[in-house]
């Protein structure tokens, strides 16, 4: 009874201080902390974009006296084609990434983690036969698949988001697979076993928050790599419609302007760069003050 | 080693196997249909359901994908529905182009990726070390089409150097602006990696020993920490050719060029079954082989990894990939 109480008592403290110290370490990392506040200042923004400009008004209405402005105070990012402004464009076409890029990722995270942790948890046949699938899968190149089922699913947000789930559930099983590898062997889960608890509660309780590490890293890196992809798939016109905003098919509708104004070019790209560049210093950060092995 | 090679080979066929079905049940389960495709708005629904049923449209699925695979067994792939030629005929005539790029691609990228790669290591924590980190995330980072699209602001439309689409005679000056920015990326994956796999060579017993033995920083560097630094740079040389088959549907897209990823796209836009499944099914054939081929170098080159396959072929290449 002591005993047991003491547990519980006890737990919250050592959770805390688990994270206490992958944070002490994530801080130490000057790059990645200048990645975690960009994404976060990029998040707000775009999270607060109808507060900062009107979606109607800046983002949509088209207003032929001013065209290919170049930047200025009232328009931060100057104007387009349509004479609209370029950074409530950029503001809203980021929320749109954004989503789509996290959205997809979450849902085949959730799905590789189940995949992953079924085949590693009871291996063989049934992990020799998931694996020979997802290799057919993976024999396509990933941007292909996913231009391959937006394409014939039809444009939208919706088919989109399903292309990038469907195109990279097989890599990221994989990366699942053999962090709950390397977890599975261990004495506590045996101890476990032996105990006589069921394998999903092992799964759930013992496994898959021990093989959490490397999966959140992969989530992070795939986030970024995704919001790349959604970027060409929109640039091929398989995103969002217009008028609404997408980072992508901004840069799609600016190329055929480029030569009267650079601006339609130059930012949606700089936007889309610096959330893929400052959320791939936050998982390297990640990574390192996961597992400080790995730093030198 | 052959028995190894067999194997591999072998498993080649369920694999591409599975791809046609992807393909053709992909193509095959969403809306549209060929005939709509083909015929445009204009046509009559009579029209329309004609041209679908001489199509075989109207079988079931797994009808026509038996139908498909008895005839690719035969090497009959089929016919283009939209430019009623032999599907690969198309194929061949537009995959020399791709090839080259991404061939070209591949050779910039460790052109520029690994002695960058090595000069970092070398110089941990200074200024050149810091500033190639940084460009080589930025070049992770930054979508490919827009840096094609900087490239051709900068080089076609201010300083009309080069030419920023393929048409007339095509020269190896067409070549360069699709090459760069298909290699970028790449390159600052094989930076990363050769520096990483640098900073660990370096610290081994053996590059201690030879700094020892009164060998030259040049000796010490490039015969014994690089050679066998280079080893996993050879296995994502491998991995990127893939990502680089996928890249050039971009590439092509935007500087116009006639290549295999571009019709990939014609063909999955205009509901071309056959054309799309012989398109994919290539590039994920040429993927198989060049990652078959990765691993095989890879074991020739790496006496530790021979002998794994020597004594008993048991999953030992299958590494994840991880830049």
């Amino acid at each position: 009874m002591l005993q047991n109480s003491l547990q519980i008592a006890e737990r919250p403290n050592a959770r805390q201080s688990r994270f206490a110290e992958i944070w002490k370490r994530f801080r130490k990392s000057n790059l990645a902390m200048f990645g975690l506040a960009v994404i976060l200042v990029i998040i707000l923004l775009a999270a607060f974009a109808s507060v900062i400009c009107n979606y109607g008004n800046d983002a949509i209405a088209q207003n032929y006296d001013a065209r290919f402005l170049s930047p200025s105070l009232e328009h931060p990012f100057g104007t387009d084609d349509y004479g609209r402004d370029i950074f409530a464009r950029v503001l809203f076409g980021t929320r749109v990434s954004l989503v789509v890029g996290i959205v997809s990722t979450a849902l085949a995270c959730l799905i590789a983690c189940f995949l992953g942790s079924i085949v590693a948890y009871y291996g063989g046949k049934v992990d020799t036969l998931l694996m020979r699938i997802l290799d057919m899968f993976m024999g396509i190149p990933t941007l292909l698949l996913a231009i391959a089922i937006a394409a014939s699913l039809g444009a939208g947000i919706r088919n989109l988001i399903l292309a990038l789930v469907i195109s990279q559930v097989p890599g990221f099983t994989r990366v699942v697979r053999s962090a709950v590898f390397n977890v599975a062997d261990m004495e506590y889960v045996e101890a476990a076993k032996a105990y006589g608890c069921s394998p999903l509660y092992i799964i759930v309780k013992h496994i898959l928050p021990n093989a959490m590490g490397t999966i959140i890293v992969q989530a992070t890196m795939a986030v970024a790599a995704q919001i790349l992809n959604t970027a060409a798939l929109s640039f091929l016109g398989l995103g969002q419609q217009p008028p609404a905003p997408e980072l992508g098919s901004m840069l799609s509708d600016a190329k055929e302007y480029m030569r009267y104004s650079i601006w339609g070019v130059l930012f949606p790209g700089l936007t889309i760069a610096i959330v893929a560049l400052s959320l791939n210093l936050v998982g390297d950060g990640l990574r390192d003050a996961l597992d400080p092995r790995l730093k030198k | 080693m052959l028995k190894y090679i067999a194997k591999r080979l072998l498993l080649m066929i369920p694999v591409l196997l599975g791809v046609s079905f992807i393909v053709f049940g992909i193509m095959s389960f969403t809306p549209g249909d060929p005939a709509s495709a083909i015929l445009g708005t204009s046509a009559t629904k009579e029209q329309i359901a004609k041209l679908n049923n001489e199509l075989g449209m109207n079988d079931p699925f797994l009808v026509r994908y038996t139908r498909y695979v008895g005839g690719a067994i035969h090497g009959d792939f089929g016919i283009s529905y939209r430019t009623r030629k032999s599907v690969f005929g198309e194929i061949f005539s537009r995959f020399g182009i791709t090839f080259r790029i991404v061939v070209f691609a591949i050779c910039l990228a460790i052109l520029i990726g690994v002695p960058i790669g090595v000069i970092s290591a070398v110089k941990q924590y200074s200024g050149v070390d810091f500033a190639s980190t940084i460009m080589a995330m930025f070049f992770a980072s930054v979508p490919q089409f827009w840096l094609a699209m900087m490239f051709v602001m900068f080089f076609s439309l201010k300083l009309e150097w080069l030419p920023s689409i393929f048409t007339g005679t095509i020269t190896l000056k067409h070549y360069i602006m699709p090459v760069v920015t298909l290699a970028m990326a790449t390159a600052a994956s094989i930076m990363r990696l050769t520096r990483s796999n640098m900073l660990e060579t370096i610290r081994q017993d053996y590059v201690r020993t030879a700094r020892a033995k009164g060998a030259s920083e040049r000796t010490v560097i490039y015969k014994h920490a690089l050679r066998n630094a280079l080893l996993p740079v050879i296995t994502v040389v491998g991995n990127e050719f893939g990502y680089l088959l996928g890249g050039t549907v971009i590439v092509e897209a935007i500087f116009g060029i006639p290549g295999l990823g571009s019709l990939t796209i014609t063909s999955i836009r205009a509901k071309d079954i056959p054309q799309t499944t012989a398109c994919i099914l290539f590039l994920a054939l040429l993927n198989v082989v060049i990652v078959l081929l990765v691993d095989i170098l890879y074991a020739y080159i790496d006496p530790r990894i021979k002998a794994k396959y020597m004594g008993g072929v048991k999953r030992a290449a299958k590494q994840p990939a991880n830049s």
